[in-house]
């Protein structure tokens, strides 16, 4: 009997410190509290199916712990046969007809909700409508505004502005996801995928990159910075050390999976950087084979100027 | 008179005891090799599960490679799919079928001696793929194009996936062919298709299933071969082929494919629960149509892996419908499985508690299964650890309970001898708590946003707290397979002998000797209802012969 308890125990005890663990923070009872409209509307979906699926979950469990204690054998012959009941076609019908319309009603909501979220609002709401260019690489994200003007890993919008993304890979298959922003969209080589967002809140939202895409698509990450006014002109050549280089050089430029570049020669000779992100080197991806001239020099300007100092490093 | 020296009979080499298991096409030793062999297969891709959940036991561990992470998911996968659950199912199918239909062997003996020896070597193909150059496929079970093409996976790890599956597939198939002949073909005197004993029906539904599905793998297969070697470029979009079509192919065999490891399992709880609660299954039919059902809507709902692929709303919406319409079949399993328990005189028993611990621990597996089907919901979910607690507690807490209920079910009728009944529990408990406490804080850390197959993560927090469970509650499962192990060789040694029909069962398999003849039965009576041996039972009971 003892024994009995503790297995009951046991259990008992990790429910509650889960529950006190998820009480603390909404720790993953529901998706990641959304900013976006549409992610509004995929959470409102998600708390329907839920309710439904709790519901069903609960009469489940309950029955079954109900039977099994109460019919259980106890002083009883093993082999004795209670009523041979085979079964009950007016039951039957019932419980496959309420999931039916259980399941119905799930439907019917999705299509409800489907417009608000794949729709982006019109253009005339508040805000207006930015559209950028999205492209996934081995393992960073590079993102283009209207005008031509790029950066890595960092994307600013201002609040309340509808952006529409064109998202698409220029290597393997990546996935777009902005927790807080509602669905994934994969980036997919040869095939351009559309979204769209409207951050509600100033922030910092992170954006991790969803589809499994090589060694390090653990540290594909970004974040869509949401400000108050128009975006401010970016430091692409940090953004492109810490986004690119950094993943396989270190943070620091010590060296990872690929050689130190503090103090490389490499530094002092533009063209023969601009060569080495173009094409690529080795084991080394041709990481910048679609950044602008400006984008290029933005980069070799920030490594000179951080790691290029002495000619020796220390 | 000069009486003849006894000259000493020496059996011929092929009749040794380990040489009779080399050349053996006997239904029964065939079944056992499947069985033990996916046993080691197991303890193999527990150990890769095990050296993840390490890794990521708390934040920026460093305690395995990228690389080496990348090669343990893809294993891990790759092993419990196509090396553990669809062959044990196999072994079960190849020692039960025969028997419970009142058959000498399968139709086809010999061809099922070869399938057994095309997974052993698919299956060591691939394990020892980790000392390929470069070293084993890292790209995930999926091996998604064109990630798994040579500039992205160079070296040969992907090569030795491929010639693995290839293998696999062919065993595979072999062994459904030899099933559907066998069941089509060798039921014996009076057993209808409405006296099937419901495991056989799930096995017939299992192998119509891969006939069905497998080719389009080994053409998907085949196709990235050739693009690897031959310079083809079905998936390379920048010579006009499409990284998408993989994705339609491989899951277009993919989905079915849970169905394939899941319905047998359903088969042996079905069995299991009439036998422990003393009453026939409730609703014979509408069970057994069901696995029909839920096999023929398994094949319509692939694209619901690849919601977030960018395919017109239209589609997402057919198979959003056809993905949820698998829910109703699936739900009738249960509720009758649930109805059968209903006044019934229930021992608890191990395989009795593997199979309440299947209805408990699915339940929850088919129910967040709904939140992927929706698919805005989906793409809030997909590629999370959702997901991967969602296919856990379907995988795990489903086929593998069933699989353990099986083993423990069937052991005596294999081996002669009953598993110990004290460890049996030990066993149950560690596995069902270990699952939840693995498995359930993967949903919160999905919906958190903890995307899957990452080496590592840096928050702390709750990410951490859940991580940790989930490794803690690995180790108990562990704790529990080992506990099943240590049972096996007590049993071997001292347990107790089982008699033919240890449970007062129901099938066919329970008429002969434990472990049967190698002709299986001297005679079978005419079947006359779904319970053959039960009727049996009771006309010697009236005699008074029992």
């Amino acid at each position: 009997m003892r024994r009995r308890l503790l297995f009951l125990a046991l259990p008992l005890a990790g429910a509650l410190a889960l529950a006190g663990v998820a009480a603390a923070e909404n720790g993953g009872i529901s998706p990641v509290a959304p900013v976006s409209p549409n992610g509004h509307r995929i959470t409102d979906a998600y708390w329907l199916i839920l309710a439904i699926t709790g519901a069903v979950f609960l009469i489940v469990e309950s029955t079954l712990l109900l039977f099994v204690i109460r019919y259980r054998r106890r002083g009883r012959r093993r082999d004795l046969e209670p009523e041979q009941v085979h079964g009950n076609t007016r039951i039957e019908v019932v419980w496959t007809v309420v999931p039916v319309v259980l399941l119905a009603v799930i439907v019917g909501f999705v299509f409800y909700k489907l417009p608000g979220i794949k729709n982006t609002p019109p253009a005339s709401a508040a805000g207006g409508e930015t559209n950028v260019k999205v492209e996934a690489y081995q393992f960073y994200w590079l993102f283009t505004y209207p005008g031509g003007r790029q950066s890595i890993n960092v994307l600013t919008v201002p609040k309340d502005r509808v952006v529409t993304l064109d998202v698409t890979s220029a290597d393997v298959a990546h996935s777009w996801w902005v927790p807080a922003f509602g669905g994934k969209i994969d980036a997919i080589p040869g095939k351009t995928n559309h979204t769209w967002f409207q951050a509600e809140k100033v922030g910092n939202y992170p954006i991790r990159c969803a589809e499994f895409c090589g060694i390090q698509h653990a540290a594909m990450h970004g974040f869509v910075r949401v400000t108050n006014g128009t975006p401010s002109p970016s430091a692409i050549g940090k953004q492109a050390f810490s986004g690119v280089c950094a993943s396989c050089h270190g943070f620091r430029g010590e060296g990872l999976i690929g050689p130190a570049i503090a103090s490389s020669p490499t530094l002092q000779d533009r063209k023969s950087l601009r060569d080495l992100v173009k094409n690529g080197s080795g084991k080394m991806p041709a990481v910048g084979l679609t950044w602008n001239d400006q984008t290029i020099n933005a980069v070799a300007r920030y490594l000179k100027q951080r790691f290029g100092g002495e000619a020796s490093g220390s | 008179m000069a009486v003849d020296q006894p000259v000493a009979l020496r059996p011929p080499w092929y009749e040794g005891r380990f040489a009779r298991w080399l050349v053996t096409t006997d239904h029964k030793q065939i079944g056992i090799l499947y069985i033990s062999t996916s046993l080691l297969f197991f303890v193999g891709g527990g150990i890769l599960a095990m050296l993840m959940r390490g890794q990521l036991a708390t934040p920026n561990e460093h305690f395995i490679t990228r690389d080496g992470y990348n090669e343990l998911f893809t294993l891990h996968g790759t092993v419990m799919v196509f090396l553990v659950v669809v062959p044990i199912l196999a072994g079960f199918g190849n020692f039960l079928v025969p028997l419970m239909i009142g058959a000498r062997d399968v139709a086809f003996p010999r061809l099922n001696a070869m399938s057994y020896w095309f997974f052993l070597f698919g299956g060591l193909t691939l394990f020892m793929s980790f000392f390929a150059s470069g070293g084993a496929a890292k790209c995930g079970w999926t091996c998604y194009a064109p990630l798994s093409e040579t500039r992205y996976s160079p070296g040969h790890g992907v090569d030795l996936w491929i010639l693995s599956l290839h293998l696999l597939t062919i065993a595979s198939l072999a062994g459904a062919i030899n099933f559907i002949a066998t069941i089509h073909n060798m039921r014996t005197a009076g057993m209808t298709w409405m006296r099937l004993p419901l495991f056989v029906w799930t096995i017939e539904v299992y192998a119509v299933m891969l006939v069905f599905v497998l080719p389009a793998l080994s053409a998907g297969l085949t196709m990235l071969l050739l693009d690897r070697h031959a310079g083809t470029h079905f998936f390379d979009p920048n010579h006009g082929g499409s990284a998408v079509l993989w994705q339609h192919v491989f899951w277009f065999f993919g989905h079915p494919e849970v169905y394939i490891m899941i319905l047998p399992s359903m088969g042996i709880v079905s069995e299991i629960i009439p036998v422990f609660a003393r009453k026939p299954i409730f609703g014979y039919k509408a069970v057994a149509l069901s696995t029909v059902g839920i096999g023929f809507f398994s094949m319509l709902v692939w694209a619901h892996h690849m919601f977030a692929v960018g395919l017109p709303y239209w589609m997402q919406g057919f198979f959003m419908i056809t993905s949820l319409a698998v829910a109703v079949p699936t739900g009738v399993k249960i509720f009758n499985w649930l109805a059968t328990t209903y006044k019934g005189n229930i021992s608890f028993d191990t395989p009795m508690l593997f199979a309440l611990g299947f209805v408990a621990v699915f339940t929850i597996g088919g129910l967040t299964g709904i939140f992927l089907a929706a698919f805005p919901v989906d793409w809030q979910v997909t590629d999370t650890y959702f997901v991967v607690a969602h296919m856990h507690y379907v995988l795990f807490g489903g086929a593998i309970f069933g699989i353990f209920g099986g083993l423990h079910y069937w052991w005596p009728k294999m081996f002669g001898r009953l598993l110990n009944e004290t460890l049996g529990k030990w066993t149950f408990w560690l596995m069902f708590i270990g699952t939840n406490v693995t498995f359930f804080p993967q949903h919160l850390l999905g919906l958190l946003g903890m995307p899957r197959r990452v080496y590592t993560y840096s928050q702390g927090g709750t990410w951490e707290v859940y991580n940790f469970m989930s490794t803690v509650g690995s180790f108990v499962m562990a704790l529990g397979i080992l506990v099943f192990f240590v049972n096996v060789i007590r049993t071997q040694r001292s347990g107790r002998r089982a008699g033919n029909d240890p449970w007062l069962a129901n099938t066919l398999e329970w008429l002969a000797a434990s472990p049967p003849a190698p002709q299986n039965f001297d005679s079978v009576p005419y079947v006359t209802s779904a319970r053959p041996v039960r009727d049996l039972r009771l006309k010697l009971q009236e005699r008074g012969e029992l």
